[in-house]
Formats: C-alpha cells, sequence, structure tokens
C-alpha cells in the first residue's frame, strides 16, 4: 500500500476562527485505489471533512497534499480536478438526464467550446454500464430517487476523476438500492478510482469500505482499517449507545442494544 | 417535430416576417411592391427608414431575450429577468436623469442610463454578497431591493421634471419606442450587442452549469464567482445597450425565454439560440404593428407589454394542462 493519493497532516478546523474546533489535529493518508468511508453522528462536521478535501473549504491550521496516482515515480502530480457529489443539488428540475450527465465533462473542454462526439460517446458508454440509458431523455424532476441518486453518481462517473467524494450516497435510498449504489462504489475502486464517501450508518462502511474515519462529536478523529475502527467500543463511544456489530456469513447487522 | 424541423421552421417565419415587414407601412408605392426602385420617395421610405428600424428591432428583441434567458438559467427561476433585477429601473432612472441634465442631445443619456444599470449590478453584488444565504436567493432579494432604490429615484426625477417639457419627454421614452430610428442609432447600438449576444452564444454550453452547487463548480475546475459574474455583467451590458435607446420594453426578457425553453428544451446550446430568433420575431411583429396599425405611432412598449401578458397567460395553460396529462 505505498501510494497515498491524499495526505492528511495535523488538520484542524474551526467555524468560528479558532474558537471551536470542528475537528483538531487530523492524521490520515488515504491509500489510492480504496474506498474510505467517513462515519459521525449528524452534525459532526463529516460533510465539512469532505468539503475540506474537496479543497471547497479553507483549513485553519495543517496541511492536505494531494498525489496523482498515474504520476510516474519521483513525480508528484497534483490531482487536477475532484468528483464530488453533495447530499442535496440544486441541478434544473427540466434538465434532461442526458445533458446533466454531459455537464462532467466540463473540466475538458474550454469556455468557448462545445461538447464534441468523443464527450457524448463517454456520456452514453457510462449510462449504459451503470443502466440508466433508458432514463437519458426524462427530465430530471420526473424520475425517482434512486435513479436520480444514479444519474448524480453518473456525472461524477463522466468527470473522470481519479479521486471521488460522496457525501451520503447510500443512506437515503431503499434496501435494493443501497445495494445497487454499493455495487457502483465498488466497481468504482475496480477501474482504480479512490472514494471517499460519507454515512452515519457502520453496516454501509463495513461493507464496501476498506478505511474508516470515525468523527466523534468530541471533535478526535480516529483513521485506519474499517475492521479496526469499527469495532463495538468505538460505535458505541461515537454514537454515545450500546452498540454491537453482528456478522452473518458475509452479511454485517448494526443493532442497539436495550438498556434493561 | 425533430429539433432540425422546429428551427427550420422559425428561422422561416423569421425571414418571412422580415419581408412583411419592410413592405408594411401606411405609404404605399403607388408603382407595387415589385417595381419599388421607380419611387424614389418610397426608396428612401424603405431604406432609410424601414430598414434601419427592423434591424433594430431584431437586435433588441434579440439581445432582451438572451439576456433574461441567460439571467433565467443563473438564477434557475423562470421569472428572473433584468426586470425582477432592477437593472430596467435602473437604466430608466439613468435616461431620466441624463434627460433632465442634458436635454438636447442623445449621447449624455444612454451613458448615464448605461453607467446607471451597470452600477445596479455593483449594487446586487454588493449587497447579495452581505446577506449570507443562498446564491441566487440572496441575488434575488437585492435586485428587489436595488428595483425599489432605483424607482423611488425615478419616481423623484418625475415628481420634479418641468411638466410642460420634460416629463412628456420622460414618459414616452418610458413607455418605449423605436420610432426615432435611423442609421446613426443602428450604428451606434448593433456591434455593442452583436458582440454581447456572440460572447453569449459561444458561452451557452458552459452556462448550464453555472446552476449547480457551488461545491460541484469548484470540483469542476470552474472559478464560480468569476465566471457567473462575468456573464451577468455581459447580460446586463447587452440590455442596458439596449434600452438606454429604446427605452423601458418589458415582457420580452420574461417571456421569449419561457417560450424557447417550451419548444426547444432547457439545454441553452437549443434554448439559447431559439431564444434570440424568436425574441427577434417578437419585436419585429410588435414594431410593425405599432407603427401601422393606428394613424400615430404606439409606443412598443405598450405592445410588448399587450402580447407579452397575453401570451404568458396562453403559456401558463399550455404548461398546466402538459402537467396533468403527465403527472
Amino acid at each position: 500500500m505505498g501510494e497515498f493519493i491524499i495526505s492528511i497532516k495535523e488538520l484542524s478546523y474551526s467555524y468560528t476562527n479558532g474558537r471551536q474546533f470542528a475537528f483538531k489535529d487530523l492524521n490520515a493518508s488515504i491509500p489510492a485505489h480504496s474506498i474510505t468511508s467517513i462515519l459521525g453522528r449528524n452534525g459532526a462536521g463529516k460533510t465539512t471533512l469532505l468539503l475540506i478535501i474537496l479543497g471547497y473549504l479553507k483549513t485553519v491550521h495543517g496541511t492536505i497534499q494531494y498525489y496523482n496516482p498515474k504520476s510516474t515515480e519521483g513525480q508528484k502530480g497534483e490531482i487536477l480536478q475532484i468528483a464530488y457529489l453533495p447530499q442535496v443539488e440544486t441541478a434544473p428540475e427540466a434538465m434532461s438526464v442526458y445533458d446533466y450527465l454531459l455537464m462532467g465533462r466540463i473540466p475538458y473542454i474550454s469556455p468557448f467550446m462545445q461538447p464534441n462526439k468523443k464527450d457524448t460517446n463517454i456520456v452514453n458508454n457510462y449510462a449504459k454500464i451503470i443502466e440508466i440509458d433508458h432514463l437519458l431523455e426524462y427530465p430530471l424532476g420526473k424520475i425517482s430517487g434512486g435513479e436520480l441518486q444514479r444519474v448524480r453518481f453518473g456525472r461524477a462517473l463522466v468527470q473522470e476523476s481519479d479521486l471521488i467524494l460522496l457525501d451520503e450516497p447510500i443512506t437515503h435510498l431503499d434496501l435494493n438500492a443501497k445495494q445497487t449504489m454499493m455495487r457502483l462504489i465498488k466497481y468504482l475502486k475496480s477501474l482504480g478510482k479512490t472514494i471517499i464517501f460519507t454515512t452515519h450508518d457502520p453496516v454501509e462502511a463495513l461493507e464496501i469500505a476498506d478505511h474508516a474515519l470515525l468523527v466523534s462529536n468530541d471533535h478526535k478523529i480516529k483513521f485506519g482499517k474499517a475492521t479496526d475502527i469499527l469495532t463495538d467500543k468505538n460505535l458505541s463511544d461515537c454514537f454515545d449507545l450500546p452498540i454491537r456489530i453482528l456478522f452473518s456469513g458475509n452479511s454485517f447487522g448494526c443493532i442497539v442494544e436495550k438498556r434493561t | 417535430m425533430s429539433i432540425k424541423q422546429k428551427y427550420l421552421i422559425t428561422i422561416l417565419v423569421f425571414f418571412v416576417l422580415i419581408f412583411i415587414a419592410t413592405f408594411a407601412g401606411r405609404y404605399q408605392s403607388a408603382s407595387g411592391v415589385l417595381d419599388y426602385k421607380s419611387d424614389p420617395l418610397f426608396k428612401r421610405l424603405v431604406f432609410d427608414i424601414r430598414i434601419p428600424r427592423i434591424i433594430l428591432s431584431i437586435i433588441v428583441g434579440a439581445g432582451l431575450a438572451a439576456s433574461g434567458l441567460i439571467m433565467q438559467t443563473i438564477f434557475q427561476n423562470s421569472l428572473a429577468d433584468p426586470g425582477i433585477l432592477g437593472i430596467n429601473q435602473a437604466a430608466g432612472f439613468g435616461a431620466a436623469l441624463g434627460y433632465i441634465l442634458f436635454p438636447t442631445s442623445n449621447l449624455p443619456i444612454r451613458v448615464i442610463a448605461f453607467v446607471s444599470g451597470i452600477f445596479a449590478l455593483f449594487l446586487i453584488i454588493l449587497i447579495s454578497r452581505q446577506i449570507n444565504v443562498y446564491r441566487r436567493l440572496s441575488l434575488i432579494f437585492a435586485g428587489i431591493a436595488v428595483s425599489a432604490f432605483f424607482s423611488a429615484g425615478l419616481g423623484l426625477i418625475k415628481y420634479l421634471a418641468d411638466p410642460l417639457n420634460q416629463l412628456p419627454s420622460i414618459v414616452f421614452w418610458l413607455l418605449g419606442s423605436l420610432s426615432t430610428t435611423n442609421w446613426q442609432a443602428v450604428a451606434e447600438i448593433t456591434p455593442i450587442s452583436v458582440a454581447c449576444i456572440i460572447t453569449l452564444f459561444l458561452l451557452r454550453w458552459r452556462t448550464n452549469a453555472y446552476a449547480l452547487n457551488d461545491s460541484i463548480l469548484h470540483s469542476m475546475g470552474i472559478k464560480r464567482n468569476l465566471e457567473i459574474y462575468a456573464v451577468l455583467s455581459i447580460s446586463v451590458l447587452l440590455t442596458t445597450v439596449i434600452i438606454s435607446y429604446t427605452g423601458l420594453i418589458g415582457w420580452v426578457g420574461l417571456i421569449i425565454p419561457n417560450i424557447a425553453r417550451l419548444i426547444f428544451g432547457y439545454d441553452l446550446r437549443r434554448s439559447l439560440p431559439s431564444a434570440i430568433i424568436i425574441g427577434a420575431i417578437f419585436v419585429l411583429i410588435s414594431d410593425t404593428m405599432a407603427r401601422t396599425l393606428v394613424a400615430g405611432e404606439i409606443p412598443l412598449g405598450i405592445i410588448t407589454a399587450f402580447f407579452g401578458a397575453l401570451i404568458f397567460v396562453i403559456l401558463m395553460f399550455a404548461k398546466g394542462n402538459s402537467l396533468q396529462k403527465n403527472g
């Protein structure tokens, strides 16, 4: 696991100019071609952390360095662009799925130019892979929530970034759509991408993530292998509940023990 | 019907209308339409009055529609147009002020109207940055405030203006008209308007994306504030250049983009070129009516407002019906 795509050192972030910290002294090295989940309670700062990694929010202290896994030895190229999927999106309802997906090509096309045949081929190709090619002509406002999530995922895919950040991509979906989305995230990894996603469900993290960043409300962050971090004790501390992870074959379950 | 066929029909209608507008008017050549060269008065009428006016009405319609569509897309609000943002009111205030200060010359009036419109844009950006809410909404809030501010200023100028000499001119200008068009006006308005329209046209695909979340734009490497304000400034420049000459011509920037989207779809790659042509058609028809319907001249702004409101209602009915069918 020699290659790190992101190396975070001594990172602190504050909403209030240093008086109150969202998190403090975070150190993490996220390897290339892996899935990392950011886990924590609502309001713990998961989205904030994701936006800092994106470079959208500026840090107070500490550094984040990005390395391009494709660059050759000794040549640490910076990642040019990172695909990002926010939790809620303001995409226009009247826009067609196809036109929406095509916007993923913006980083590759100069402002005064239009997308060409190559770009439309890329869109059609990915649409087939993630099985949304039957939706292309529909406006965004007329497809279901699960379909919309897959379409938004498709836009990030079309962007062809090495690093993909997903903010709660799975949580709000039905059981079937959840499995589809988890399969798609694993598919991204098989393409050699690095994925970081947020969730507050330990099961999602255990199912697909290689690494986990556990954000507690006391602003301390634990980072490591998912199976090492997402233990009964750590999760119980984080959520302030007696939590147990159950195993059944290859599947996980997460239960909260009733205090009797 | 395919997109290509729709374009073909629209362009065909456009050229037929140019032909009709050229030969429609109260003065009819005694020797007939085809033999117009033998009638020197008719020839002068067509080449010195009607053709510059037709060119200008095409520019006005195309420019106002393009500007309105760009603003509606960026603010994701199909009612947003230079009127909502207060740009029109600011330009109106500037022109009235210019008329009071320089009653005899045209150029300072236009310059002041334009400067006032750009000043309104700066105010909007300045205020909306201080309102720490959702970006698109804060721009609309700022627009409403700026609009009210300049309306008050305009009201004050009208109140203070000389009711015999100055007020009628201000009121007539505010109603909007192309009746004083000549080649000089065409030469003043056309180059900068066409340059703005071409720039917006070239940027049309990328402009779609400005409706997305800031964080997504950031992830795509778009310098969002810089680009959005640049595109907005071009739209404002386009609008103020036009209305500082023509006066307040309402509803074009509001109605035409909605029609274009309804027929040609949401994406600016298709809706922007179609809005430009449909806008030109709309103002060309309106202005031809303005100069031919009655013996005098009906202010253009009145006609665009009348038909604009009519089309708006029809559009709402059509939208309502299609919603019922699909949902």
